[in-house]
């Protein structure tokens, strides 16, 4: 029986990994246009999208490393996932956003568990790994399972789009809670698809083209509240 | 859908000039040359017939060889009709051998209410391989307000490692029409750069890809829109990574 801290820990807004920067394009979003009333169809447009890709990679990152099961961890195995994550990845800024946030789950696994081999691995993808892969490591590290670290991925990215909306647009935060709340069988869904995943060159690539057109838009921007 | 002969276009370099040693006609599509300069040729790829029905099942395999320049012209576009329950698919197979460049201007692929059309692109580079790509799909006729269903992969590989993968999956109108997805927009036009990187992206369409490519796209109501919107990178990596006149003198 494991505490069950380490999903709660990681789906808190609170952990210093600095989450607070990003809006989970929510911003370029409105910014390009988007009516603020079609934030709920964005946050599930994104759960199905960008929310799967990033799910079962924090999955597969979760397996590399020994997995629910405790295997060894596969340095090359996590290598691969991050490789095939990164072919899905072709917006330049994006990739940065989730390198920085990457970046801070690093720092975070390296003072927690500094011997850990999994966190070594993790580690050897460079100083700024992409967020998912880090995600996974750093869940399968502090002891959250497989299935939790989906959750885990995409309830944040859900909860990003609905704490960014708060400060972007006139909206009622119980409302920004409701949506949140009303995504429940589509991350249902995109969890059980993320699981069925067993090979990294079989990583879900869904295409949001408008998503990766609005982050562009987004990186020269000087009045912006949100990174990305 | 077994039994459709593949169209092949296999350019080779014997001595500093192209042999065009494979233009098979396929059961769809039928590859004509147009032209050979030194290492460098161009190939039209004509439709057998008015493109694509119900049952229709498209290939076509194009293999670049060392030191070739080859570039792809397509005269007219595709136009896939509502497919009445069945389904018509589109597969291109492409290898570019080191030192190779491919230049593939895609005409516009137009998916019609009611086609039920899967498009599958696999590119593969070796050592110093490019390929320039454009492809521009249109979801349903001007008059139409949508089309489909499509879904349309691209997968990419350098070196035998993933470059870009893409699943664009406009099978479910409610997520297609989703805003970040299409937004209720009718086209997506893109030009990718593989097997080589620019200095920079240049205006907001452009993105570097990790790997060693950039892709230029845009999300419009009409194809002329999003054409115009990454003409200027496709002219800009056409003449910076893809200019044929290196192979063209070569001996």
């Amino acid at each position: 029986m494991t505490s069950g801290l380490g999903s709660l820990l990681l789906a808190d807004a609170r952990l210093p990994v600095g989450g607070h920067t990003y809006s989970a394009g929510l911003e370029p979003a409105l910014i390009a246009g988007m009516p603020a009333e079609l934030i709920p169809a964005y946050m599930t447009a994104r759960l199905r999208t960008v929310g799967l890709v990033e799910a079962a990679a924090s999955v597969l990152a979760h397996r590399a490393v020994g997995g629910d099961g405790g295997a060894p961890v596969d340095p090359r195995a996590l290598e691969a996932v991050h490789e095939e994550l990164l072919a899905r990845s072709p917006s330049d800024p994006l990739r940065e956003v989730s390198g920085m946030l990457g970046r801070g789950l690093v720092r975070l696994a390296a003072r927690l568990r500094p011997d850990h081999p999994a966190v070594a691995a993790l580690r050897a993808l460079g100083r700024a790994p992409q967020r998912p892969v880090a995600l996974g490591v750093v869940a399968a590290v502090i002891g959250a399972g497989e299935a939790e670290t989906a959750r885990v991925s995409l309830y944040d990215d859900a909860q990003t789009v609905a704490s960014a909306a708060l400060k972007l647009a006139p909206v009622d935060p119980v409302d920004a809670a409701g949506w949140v709340l009303s995504t429940g069988d589509v991350m249902t869904s995109v969890v059980a698809e993320a699981l069925a995943v067993r090979d990294a060159a079989d990583l879900p690539a869904p295409t949001a083209p408008q998503i990766e057109g609005w982050s562009l838009e987004h990186r020269n921007k000087t009045r912006r509240i949100f990174i990305a | 859908m077994s039994g459709t002969v593949p169209a092949r276009v296999t350019a080779e370099r014997v001595g500093g000039r192209v042999r065009l040693s494979d233009l098979s006609g396929g059961t769809y599509l039928s590859p004509r040359p147009l032209g050979v300069r030194g290492a460098a040729a161009r190939v039209a790829l004509v439709g057998a017939y008015a493109l694509l029905l119900a049952g229709d099942d498209l290939r076509m395999e194009v293999t670049v060889g060392p030191g070739v320049w080859l570039e792809l012209v397509e005269p007219s576009g595709i136009v896939a009709y509502d497919a009445r329950g069945g389904a018509a698919s589109w597969q291109a197979d492409v290898r570019v051998a080191d030192g190779g460049c491919l230049v593939w201007r895609g005409a516009p692929f137009v998916v019609t209410a009611g086609a039920d059309v899967t498009r599958r692109t696999r590119i593969e580079l070796s050592g110093g391989a490019r390929a320039l790509v454009h492809e521009t799909l249109v979801l349903g006729r001007s008059y139409e307000t949508g089309g489909g269903p499509l879904r349309s992969t691209t997968r990419v590989a350098a070196d035998g490692r993933p470059l870009l993968v893409e699943d664009l999956d406009l099978r479910d109108p409610v997520l297609a029409g989703a805003p970040g997805v299409l937004g209720g927009n009718r086209v997506l036009t893109t030009a990718f750069l593989l097997g080589a990187r620019p200095g920079q992206a240049v205006g907001v369409q452009e993105t570097l890809l990790h790997g060693p490519g950039a892709l230029a796209r845009s999300v419009a109501a009409h194809a002329h829109e999003a054409e115009a919107a990454v003409a200027g990178s496709w002219e800009r990596w056409r003449a910076g990574f893809a200019d044929p006149a290196g192979y063209e003198d070569a001996v």
